[in-house]
């Protein structure tokens, strides 16, 4: 990518990119797709947190970003990096996946304070639906979906089973929603063509990607990720507003002063064997620990480690709700990493929202 | 006198040879009991961590509501703190909260029970348990509340019961005079809490209710939370041990724990304690893990090593009790063994002071 260094606000910024998608690319050999990562983030505090300091130039309100290299046989890859709005970063680049992955991929999933931007499954759907609505002609050509061990999706075919399904095919749009009804899958990446020029690659983890970086397929970015972005940074902001703190009142007396969160169930109820068919589903990242199951109407409470990020919070369920109540080192994506493995595992329309009144 | 004292005191072959023979035989017939009993040792050891458990989600219900962001704060009850009176080392109750107003004080006591055997037993103890409390009035009115020795404050007494047992409870309380106000709580379903009202015709009913109307009309089905505190000053040890998984940082040598780690920890749970209190627990903790070996100390000051195997919290809480476990019944072992031998021993004695003297017992 080939940008003048120069200061940019982050509208001048992207409305330069709009403007100069062919100048930024033409040197660019490789003809690697350009891709836009969403990323969510606690604080400002992204820049030093991220990135070394050696790493990271500001240009006014964007930064160019040169992480080092992970093995010597790699390439310098270059990112630009543009704070969209409070909370919610978009990082530009050309370096393939398995290239972010090793470099800034893997810092964002270690490191605190940051995570890349998950969609919801009814989101996602209707992000690239409407793409495909609003551009007539344009189709899937390529998809990944899958279905979890404990998912609802209404499933005809031995809905007890997990499966993932890789389809490339220009009939992909149909396919999609065939397998969905017959298998029960639901769609996580998908690559849809949306005109003769455009083709488009996103996915349910903030990816957006174009083959072309052309002013129309950045306005088609735009378009969709403000129709998304709400929700989003609210679920967010929900997250980074659940404390524990201890307070003093009038007569200097010390208390306690909870501010909770709670997942509520809508379309499903939980009982004793979703519970521990979830512990063992979330146990890449989060261990339960402390745990007690009581059946028939159901409570399981249980404490809960983030592993790979260190946050400690206590759960506390009955069938149509869990409480969330941050212990120890609590940062925002932790929560929404248990509220996505609730969403994606056991109810798709499960709600994050403060408790108003433990 | 330790063991080779001993063997030299019994002085002859043929008596020192049948003391090492019963003490043999006895201590092997101790350790073949105990390890006939050892699934059952085991197994009750677990259930105590479980009625733990329960004891502590109870205490959770009782109190979540009166935090600052509660469903009752509204009412004015505001939750000072967990075990008033543990400081005496006395039999004492779970939890204290209090509301203060210009027109009254009140501090309502409460203890929980996570599940009952005997309605009147847990009575009788929280009868005495109240005693405790009223001997103590200056000191909790000065030092939990604030106040001065002189103020009048209300104080009431709640016992805090599964839902099922509310009634058996409440019938109870009405034989043996009332004066205590019954609380209860489901073990499943919605977290919530609820007051058990006496029947309309006892004459001694408002001594089984709240002087306060408004907290009587709102404690029905309030809303609480059964998993907010972890840690009491009176939780089963490996309830406290639990804080070393929730705080252990991940190192390139495994899991470490760091003192500073865990009492930022405590100071959150524990946050009616003062710093000295809270840095003994701190030290109470890390001194158990040590023992037990589940830590080890590290060249660093106030870093410890979680020895464990694996890298997940859950897998370190399997073996974290096991160790527990195993470390508890090994020490009961040993308790049992010492007992033995001592008794052996005054039986030897005897023997040799009796039938065998020396000159030198002349």
């Amino acid at each position: 990518m080939k940008i003048p260094e120069k200061e940019y606000t982050a509208t001048e910024f992207i409305t330069y990119l709009m403007e100069h998608s062919d100048e930024i690319f033409e040197e660019d050999q490789r003809k690697n797709w350009l891709k836009i990562y969403c990323i969510l983030v606690s604080d400002p505090s992204w820049k030093s947190t991220l990135f070394k300091v050696n790493e990271i130039t500001q240009f006014g309100e964007i930064f160019k970003a040169i992480p080092e290299l992970e093995s010597p046989d790699d390439s310098e890859e270059l990112y630009f990096v543009v704070e969209f709005c409070p909370g919610l970063l978009l990082l530009f680049t050309t370096a393939n996946n398995e290239k972010y992955r090793r470099s800034l991929g893997n810092r964002i999933k270690k490191c605190r304070g940051t995570t890349h931007m998950w969609i919801k499954p009814d989101l996602f759907r209707s992000f690239w639906k409407e793409i495909i609505e609003q551009n007539n002609g344009g189709f899937v050509y390529r998809f990944t979906s899958r279905r979890r061990l404990l998912d609802d999706t209404p499933c005809k075919i031995r809905p007890n089973f997990e499966r993932r399904f890789n389809y490339t095919g220009d009939d992909g749009t149909e396919t999609m929603e065939e397998i969905e009804e017959m298998y029960g899958v639901t769609p996580t990446s998908v690559y849809i063509k949306v005109s003769e020029n455009i083709k488009v690659h996103l996915t349910n983890e903030g990816l957006f990607s174009a083959q072309e970086a052309s002013s129309t397929a950045l306005s088609l970015f735009f378009e969709y990720l403000n129709k998304i972005k709400d929700p989003i940074l609210k679920m967010s902001q929900v997250s980074k507003s659940l404390k524990f703190d201890i307070v003093s009142d009038r007569a200097n007396l010390k208390l306690a002063s909870v501010e909770a969160g709670v997942i509520k169930l809508r379309d499903r109820e939980i009982n004793s064997y979703l519970t521990e068919k979830l512990t063992e589903e979330l146990k890449d990242n989060f261990s339960f620990i402390d745990k007690h199951t009581e059946n028939g109407s159901l409570s399981f409470t249980a404490t809960v480690i983030d592993e790979i990020k260190g946050s400690v919070f206590d759960i506390s369920a009955c069938e149509s709700e869990i409480l969330l109540v941050p212990k120890y080192r609590v940062t925002f994506e932790s929560v929404l990493g248990f509220y996505r493995g609730i969403a994606e595992s056991i109810d798709e329309r499960a709600e994050l929202s403060i408790v108003s009144k433990i | 006198m330790d063991e080779e004292e001993f063997q030299k005191f019994l002085y002859f072959k043929k008596l020192k040879e049948a003391y090492i023979e019963e003490k043999k035989l006895q201590l092997k017939k101790l350790e073949q009991d105990f390890e006939t009993n050892r699934n059952f040792l085991e197994s009750s050891m677990r259930n105590d961590i479980e009625v733990d458990r329960k004891h502590r989600e109870m205490v959770n219900v009782c109190v979540a509501p009166f935090t600052e962001k509660g469903s009752l704060i509204d009412v004015g009850y505001k939750f000072i703190r967990a075990s008033p009176l543990v400081e005496f080392q006395s039999p004492n109750v779970d939890f204290l909260v209090f509301k203060q107003t210009p027109k009254a004080k009140i501090a309502i006591f409460g203890e929980a029970k996570g599940s009952i055997s005997s309605p009147e037993k847990i009575i009788s103890e929280f009868r005495k348990r109240i005693e405790i409390i009223n001997q103590k009035q200056d000191y909790i009115k000065t030092n939990y509340l604030k106040l001065q020795k002189d103020e009048k404050v209300f104080f009431e007494y709640v016992i805090a019961v599964p839902s099922g047992y509310a009634p058996d409870v409440l019938n109870k309380v009405i034989e043996n005079g009332g004066g205590i106000i019954v609380w209860h709580a489901p073990v499943t379903g919605h977290a919530e809490i609820s007051i058990a009202f006496p029947s309309k015709i006892l004459s001694n009913r408002a001594s089984m209710m709240h002087r306060d109307h408004e907290l009587n009309e709102t404690l029905s089905h309030a809303k609480s939370n059964r998993k907010m505190f972890n840690f009491f000053p009176q939780v089963h040890t490996v309830s406290k041990l639990q804080l070393l998984l929730s705080t252990a940082r991940v190192g390139d040598a495994g899991h470490i724990i760091i003192n500073s780690d865990l009492k930022e920890y405590l100071s959150q749970d524990l946050f009616y304690l003062d710093e000295a209190a809270i840095e003994e627990e701190v030290k109470s903790i890390i001194d158990i893990g040590l023992y037990i070996g589940f830590l080890e100390t590290t060249i660093e000051k106030d870093y410890y090593h979680v020895k464990a195997r694996g890298t997940k919290r859950d897998t370190l809480e399997r073996q974290l009790v096991d160790k527990w476990v195993k470390n508890q019944i090994d020490d009961r072992l040993k308790v049992q063994k010492e007992h033995v031998t001592q008794e052996i021993q005054v039986k030897y004695k005897a023997k040799r002071l009796k039938e065998y003297k020396t000159l030198g017992d002349y």
